[in-house]
């Protein structure tokens, strides 16, 4: 039967759930293939029965475990072992998120294949032809101006999939078949981790289950007021972005980061807190249910992909609100 | 020390036009030089700083205009500039990209220390030719490199930050550095830049003249390919509140 390989991450001991998102996005539309993951297990992660039941249950039909002797945040050898079990198993099409993780091996792995990749598709379409199995990978580019659908030629046809494109959902699966391959580590690395510091919280913001989501821009000035914007998500359970530009100006961690390079959003309910309408920040809010703007600039691209805006300065907008909420 | 930086002259993407069909209208299309690999050019010149007798050749791939780039990174303080640039090369993705670079780097160039990349192209997006490149190279790559935290003619020592944490990671050369964009560059070049970057040469090389198989550049030489390109659509209309009290009540009736 046809075969689908999508690379599982984890950090530390956790599979992410971007990565469960990923298998019940895949398994939810080729219920005819046997979707597969890949796991590099390092001497630091235990792949404990709860992890296994819950590949599983997000539908997951097998599992090969590869074993590497470096530590979970050195990745330098995983495309060479993935490589190995790509060669042996062969499978149609291989997915990653495209995480820095997967952004990463993935592009190495396609040119150790010499194959095919397409880079942070916001969507994915695979087609059955009489039994082989066709990827068709879209993707923005040109800062989001443009929607490329993208098809490659040789197998493994390979793609990275931004965060937040699927979301994780419960199947019947029955069973999960759980195959070890043992490769040699052969590599002598010449790059050597002096120092790796955690990020202080690294998984990805949950974006995909969010009802709510309040995002700011360069529009809230400092740092304090993305604290209370934190503090008014943390009031209504809301879920905190923000913009590229705010992110590399520094006031707010770039795990908030929504847009290109960042993770996409489709909550019932977004609200842009001065946020200008980069078509880097659109593309990753865009398919929100209704979009509500606040900016103080009534000609803000913003308000063409609004349907509710309001001219005001969002800083103290948010004062209002949470003064609302006391 | 001998520091090849590959960059990319891209359209500007704040200023693309299109026509009915989504092809680029590229009639008075602004180019610029990617901004990421104008940070790699940036990190060059500051190894050169600190490594002596150290040369930093630009390589680049695409249309004769591309020497624009080049040449502004000459003014910069790149000494001297290669570009690739043949009818057979164009539609490459980055496979075959990473194959041309390759044979240049490999039958032209010869000698070379390190390779420094900008991490994504704005236009592109997609952060593969340089793993890519690396791959074929054999280096060993350093990946969303942030800062230079010590060089000397062996070994750099770089900061990486990534999704699951930083990185303070140490290489010896040959490797390639890719770097990512975390602070703004200002550094523009000065009247006597752009007098000595005028000077510097610029090579132009074809397929035969890097020995590669015109079967493995360019659109022949591509596993993947564009089935079809689509601009998003938008259909909002937005209604204007007039008080926070509304806009509460939008956002949490409904």
């Amino acid at each position: 039967m046809a075969e689908i390989l999508l690379y599982i991450e984890y950090d530390e001991n956790k599979i992410l759930d971007a990565s469960y998102d990923l298998i019940t996005g895949i398994k939810k539309n080729n219920e005819g293939a046997n979707v597969s993951g890949v796991i590099v297990l390092h001497p630091d992660f235990i792949l404990t029965d709860e992890i296994k039941n819950n590949l599983k249950k997000f539908g997951l039909d097998k599992l090969y475990v590869l074993k590497s002797e470096k530590p979970f945040f050195e990745k330098t050898e995983e495309p060479f072992l993935i490589s190995g079990l790509i060669k042996n198993i062969n499978p149609e099409i291989f997915i990653l998120l495209s995480s820095t993780t997967g952004r990463e091996i993935a592009p190495t792995i396609a040119s150790i294949l010499d194959t095919g990749l397409t880079a942070d598709c916001t969507k994915i379409e695979i087609e059955n032809i009489e039994g082989k199995l066709k990827l068709i990978s879209t993707r923005p580019t040109f800062g989001g101006k443009l929607m490329a659908s993208i098809i490659c030629k040789k197998n493994p046809q390979m793609a990275t999939v931004r965060v937040g494109t699927f979301k994780k959902e419960e199947f019947n699966n029955e069973n999960l078949e759980i195959v070890e391959f043992n490769f040699p580590s052969f590599l002598n690395l010449k790059s050597e981790i002096i120092e790796y510091k955690k990020n202080e919280k690294n998984e990805f913001v949950n974006f995909q289950n969010a009802k709510m989501v309040f995002a700011g821009g360069l529009g809230l000035k400092n740092k304090e007021n993305f604290e209370k914007l934190k503090l008014l998500c943390e009031k209504t359970g809301a879920v905190m972005g923000a913009t590229r530009k705010a992110v590399d100006k520094g006031l707010v961690s770039k795990k908030y980061q929504i847009g290109q390079t960042g993770a996409s959003t489709t909550p019932e309910i977004y609200v842009a807190f001065g946020i200008s309408g980069a078509i880097h920040h659109i593309m990753g809010m865009e398919n929100s249910k209704k979009v509500i703007a606040i900016n103080l600039d009534k000609n803000a691209p913003i308000f063409k992909y609004a349907d509710i805006g309001y001219i005001e300065d969002a800083a103290k907008v948010l004062d209002e609100l949470l003064d609302s909420l006391n | 020390m001998n520091i090849i930086v590959c960059i990319k002259q891209i359209p500007d993407t704040n200023d693309v036009k299109w026509t009915k069909d989504n092809n680029i209208i590229r009639d008075n299309l602004i180019s610029i030089l990617n901004p990421y690999d104008k940070k790699a050019i940036l990190t060059a010149l500051e190894i050169k700083k600190a490594v002596k007798n150290s040369k930093i050749t630009l390589l680049s791939m695409g249309p004769n205009n591309a020497v624009q780039s080049l040449r502004y990174g000459l003014t910069l303080g790149a000494d001297e500039a290669i570009l690739l640039s043949d009818k057979k090369f164009s539609g490459a993705d980055t496979n075959a990209t990473s194959k041309t670079l390759k044979a240049a780097i490999q039958n032209f160039i010869k000698d070379f220390d390190l390779i420094i990349t900008g991490q994504f192209a704005l236009d592109g997006d997609t952060s593969q030719t340089p793993y890519s490149l690396a791959n074929r190279l054999n280096l060993e790559i350093l990946g969303y490199v942030v800062e230079i935290v010590s060089v000397n003619e062996g070994e750099i020592t770089v900061k990486q930050i990534k999704d699951n944490g930083s990185y303070l990671t140490k290489c010896s050369v040959p490797c390639l550095v890719s770097v990512s964009d975390f602070k703004k560059e200002t550094k523009k070049p000065s009247v006597f830049d752009y007098m000595t970057g005028q000077d510097k040469k610029i090579t132009i090389l074809n397929a035969d003249d890097i020995k590669i198989d015109s079967k493995e550049t360019g659109i022949v030489g591509s596993p993947t390919y564009v089935k079809k390109a689509y601009r998003p659509k938008n259909n909002r209309n937005c209604k204007f509140v007039e008080s926070v009290f509304e806009l509460r009540g939008e956002i949490f009736n409904g």
